[in-house]
């Protein structure tokens, strides 16, 4: 096990809030283009 | 031999993380890419996003939720996390001369941020929600004064006050009307989180990010198990999927994964300059309205949000000095830097 300082929560946190983001922008996008506009 | 070897090798005495923070807040070191203004910035952009989608996701808990079980509940889920990641990665508890540090960051995201959002939401249209977030950066860059050393220039302080009047004129126009007595859970809301993130972003910069949030919600633990026991006692928990799909975002996300990115941002970034991002926040939590409900954007929303990210780039590009004094004492060998990239 790696020293428990060097766990790179921070950046591994933030690819997984930038997928969802991405994810939930997609959606968004779909979803607007589907049943708004 | 990139702009960052070059810092390291020139500096003496042995670059700690606080030195490095000290000496990168307005520097270009190294490309594009690995400038800590670019860096600090990508970070905030990741946390102000995740915080776009807290007005939305508590407005669908409070619905069916009663706002006490909200509150509570919000830092209980968040601090239980919390607890489970800091124990899986085998984490020491953190130095004696930091807990007055976390002590604060508990009191003002931990504490203070639940309870006023919660009671403001239920007490005040949610226009008024925007009033806070147009005061926060500001709120934010005089914590980071007054706490973190932090001294913006005159240029920075311009930029920020015309930022904030565009979001009060925008939350004005938007329906936030008379200020009642009641805002007055704004300003306390907008002071527990200035104080939350500036002394966070101060603590990210002796450890990370992930472990400063982690901790603060495990203090604050005690704090909040009797009154969530006590609220659900009272209201009960039945409450549809999105009731509960709001509720977990708000733990999970607004009050624990998303802070990760924004500490790291703060403190990379500088706290003052990447605390300017949120006045992008209505904007950019309309954005998703308008995508996902139909929300129609107006000619004044677009004008608006033109003058905060212009506002923002001034802010970005102004000058902050930091007196190294203000900065936390981080003596530990463990801490000081070779060739790895700080974080």
């Amino acid at each position: 096990m790696s020293h428990p300082r060097h766990w790179p929560i921070d950046a591994i946190s933030s690819v997984v809030m930038v997928l969802f983001l991405v994810g939930l922008a997609a959606y968004a996008a779909i979803h607007y283009f589907l049943f708004l506009r | 031999m990139t702009g960052h070897d070059e810092l390291l090798s020139s500096s003496q005495p042995p670059l700690t993380r606080t030195r490095y923070a000290k000496l990168t807040l307005n520097e270009r070191v190294g490309g594009w890419l690995s400038n800590p203004k670019t860096i600090g910035t990508v970070y905030g952009l990741i946390g102000m996003l995740s915080f776009s989608l807290t007005l939305p996701a508590t407005r669908a808990a409070v619905l069916y939720f009663d706002p006490s079980v909200v509150a509570f509940g919000r830092p209980l889920l968040a601090g239980l996390l919390a607890a489970i990641l800091l124990f899986v990665t085998g984490q020491r508890v953190p130095p004696w001369r930091y807990w007055k540090n976390f002590a604060l960051v508990t009191l003002g995201t931990g504490i203070g941020v639940p309870l006023t959002f919660a009671w403001g939401m239920h007490s005040l249209p949610a226009a008024h929600g925007a009033i806070t977030l147009a005061l926060l950066p500001l709120g934010t860059a005089l914590v980071a004064t007054l706490r973190a050393g932090e001294r913006p220039s005159m240029r920075f302080w311009a930029a920020s006050v015309v930022g904030s009047a565009a979001v009060l004129a925008f939350a004005e126009i938007k329906g936030a009307g008379h200020i009642q007595l009641a805002d007055f859970i704004l300003l306390l809301s907008v002071a527990a989180s200035a104080l939350g993130y500036a002394e966070g972003a101060r603590l990210t910069r002796v450890m990370p990010g992930w472990q400063v949030m982690s901790w603060s919600l495990v203090m604050a633990l005690p704090l909040h198990v009797i009154p969530f026991l006590l609220a659900v006692r009272a209201h009960g928990l039945s409450a549809p999927t999105s009731a509960w799909l709001g509720l977990i975002y708000i733990a999970v996300v607004s009050q624990w994964i998303g802070m990760f990115a924004w500490l790291r941002g703060l403190s990379t970034g500088g706290i003052a300059r990447i605390g300017q991002l949120q006045l992008a926040q209505p904007f950019c939590t309309l954005l998703f309205s308008s995508l996902l409900l139909g929300e129609s954007i107006t000619p004044a929303m677009l004008i608006a949000a033109a003058v905060v990210v212009a506002a923002v780039a001034v802010g970005r590009n102004a000058s902050i000095e930091v007196r190294e004094e203000s900065l936390l004492r981080d003596d530990s060998s463990s801490d000081e830097l070779g060739s790895e990239t700080p974080s």
